[in-house]
């Protein structure tokens, strides 16, 4: 046996298949719990990939399995953090804190969260395809320990499986299941997580041992040797990692435009292009969806403020106030991003008219009823801040009934669901 | 099961010197060679004991949550996607990648040849899986913003770009083996 692996690590080259051998040494270690063996199920089941030799590429092995669940650890590593940091800007806890700037903080945090996950898509079916020979393990369970490792594998492809499924569902705006999707993507992640945190662990000794490149016997692809049928036309690690890299750049390009404005040219696959939507800006919800055309067409809208010393104002008298201009992003959690122009009034001079202190939070309550968005709060490092704007115009107009006319919500660095359109009302708590 | 394979294709780090991997796959010890050091112990029980954690905090946080009430919902979409992948996805892509392989053996495309298209299948299949939903998605959408791009066309367009690039990258690999 061993002159025989000798020769095959010299280059020899058998003509029978291997049996992705190399896939067999990633596993638990067996400790001296008991296990139990499971009996093997009838031959005649053991067809098509799960048959001796299905899988005859060298690439799948430990060390290829290590550099693509790298990549993947570090993608999967990106989408939890950012969306975790999505959620507590959404349900923001009473002891934390989030800054007004930088203003593109959140347009590149969310945005790198959906580039992520679609980049996550080729790198996690790539994974997949270097542990096939372990997917397709016969038997499929040896033992009551093997059976466990697998249930708990099952779990992490599972839960990564579903968190990018329903992510790429929904940002298509399309919701075709039974459940509500932002609670569950978020609890799910936690699931994903955790399970990934599991196998590393359960791993780590393969990892560790395959981390640095070892002595190289993988012969590169070499078009010099092609046709004869030799192994040194055998796979190569390079070639397997161009397939993911152009495949993960494919489908990059393909959909970052729609948060990276100059790329919108070659995204030829976004669900949603900087500068489509009235006043060349996307819209998430149009004013008929929300149903608030009545109220917001009614001439008699006035702006309630409620504080110590509380006031109402009409549109025209809005609008005789001081006015600013900034240039913000408008960030949607879809992943989607477009700078805009907005003028309006400053949130913190309504604030000191209604004699609010310096350190109030506002409530910000929409004409739109219903919704988990309709009532928003905003804490004083957003509503002191000169950028945050109640505004009355969009890049030269008044205000889109879709962007949220007669009046909305604009800050800097905050999830566009926290954005509210069609304000109806604002209360200083203090 | 045969103790003695013979390699096509030799393995990386499958040295003489290293323990026999097969063993494992036998029920036997598992073919990692040295002892894992304190480190790696002390490593692996506290990313065992933070993933633990996770999966429970997720779990927990599911089941509490008042906005979510189909139970079985969540299980259906998570066990379907886990049976998409391993009992459908995977088994076309080894059907396709056997069939790419091993047909005409010893005449036709060379391995190499097989294997660049092989890999330019793939990045089209990656482009195709990231446009599906805006493909199937049923109904119109909520405004004219959303999805507002010819999807079947620009997804045809992808891959003739990348069927394109492969057939390139294989006729200058030719040419280039040519002169060499």
């Amino acid at each position: 046996m061993r002159a025989k692996r000798e020769e095959a690590a010299l280059g020899g080259c058998g003509r029978r298949a291997h049996r992705g051998r190399g896939m067999s040494r990633i596993s638990v270690p067996r400790g001296h719990v008991p296990d139990i063996p499971l009996p093997e199920p009838p031959a005649a089941l053991r067809r098509g990939p799960l048959r001796e030799g299905a899988f005859r590429s060298a690439l799948h092995d430990p060390r290829t399995a290590v550099v693509v669940g790298r990549l993947l650890g570090v993608s999967f590593a990106v989408c939890f953090l950012t969306g975790l940091l999505s959620h507590l800007m959404q349900h923001q806890p009473g002891w934390l804190a989030f800054p007004s700037r930088p203003v593109w903080g959140y347009r590149v945090s969310q945005g790198l969260h959906v580039a992520t996950g679609i980049a996550a898509v080729p790198l996690l079916l790539v994974k997949l395809w270097v542990v096939y020979p372990r997917l397709f393990a016969w038997p499929p369970a040896r033992s009551v320990r093997h059976a466990l490792e697998r249930l708990s594998i099952a779990v992490l492809v599972a839960a990564a499986i579903f968190e990018l499924a329903t992510g790429l569902i929904n940002i298509v705006q399309w919701y075709p299941w039974p459940f509500a999707f932002v609670p569950v993507h978020y609890w799910i992640g936690w699931v994903a997580t955790g399970a990934l945190v599991l196998h590393i662990g359960v791993q780590l000794p393969v990892i560790t041992e395959h981390w640095r490149r070892g002595p190289e016997v993988l012969p590169a692809a070499s078009p010099s040797a092609a046709g004869d049928g030799s192994s040194a036309d055998a796979p190569s690690r390079r070639g397997l990692l161009a397939v993911l890299g152009a495949s993960v750049g494919v489908v990059t390009l393909a959909t970052v435009g729609q948060t990276v404005s100059p790329l919108a040219k070659v995204s030829l696959l976004a669900p949603r292009k900087p500068g489509v939507g009235p006043q060349d800006l996307p819209v998430n919800r149009t004013a008929a969806a929300a149903a608030v055309l009545t109220p917001i067409r009614d001439p008699g809208w006035r702006l309630t403020v409620a504080g110590p010393r509380g006031f109402s104002l009409s549109r025209a008298e809005l609008l005789a106030m001081p006015q600013h201009t900034v240039t913000l992003p408008i960030a949607c959690v879809e992943g989607w991003s477009a700078s805009a122009s907005w003028t309006g009034v400053r949130i913190r001079d309504l604030m000191d008219r209604a004699g609010a202190p310096r350190d109030a939070t506002l409530r910000v309550v929409s004409l739109e009823l219903g919704s988990p968005y309709s009532v928003m709060e905003m804490r004083h490092d957003y509503t002191r801040d000169p950028l945050t704007l109640l505004a009355l115009g969009l890049n030269g107009e008044t205000l889109d009934e879709d962007h949220g006319y007669p009046a909305r919500i604009i800050a800097p660095n905050r999830p566009g669901v926290l954005q509210t359109k069609w304000v109806d009302r604002m209360e200083v708590l203090t | 099961m045969t103790d003695e394979p013979a390699a096509d294709e030799p393995t990386p780090h499958d040295t003489p010197d290293r323990p026999d991997p097969d063993r494992s796959s036998q029920g036997g010890p598992s073919g990692t060679a040295a002892p894992a050091s304190t480190a790696v112990r002390v490593a692996r029980t506290l990313l065992g004991a933070a993933g633990l954690a996770g999966i429970g905090y997720g779990i927990a946080g599911l089941l509490d949550e008042p906005a979510y009430t189909d139970k079985w919902g969540v299980a259906e979409w998570l066990v379907g996607g886990l049976l998409l992948h391993d009992a459908v996805f995977a088994v076309l892509v080894f059907v396709l990648g056997a069939a790419a392989m091993r047909a005409a053996p010893g005449r036709g495309p060379a391995p190499w040849v097989r294997r660049t298209f092989l890999g330019g299948l793939a990045v089209g299949i990656a482009a195709t899986l990231i446009a599906l939903p805006a493909l199937v998605r049923p109904g119109t959408p909520p405004n004219p913003s959303v999805l507002p791009l010819d999807y079947g066309r620009n997804l045809a367009v992808v891959w003739g770009v990348v069927l394109a690039v492969t057939g390139i990258t294989i006729a200058v690999r030719k040419w280039r083996a040519g002169r060499g």
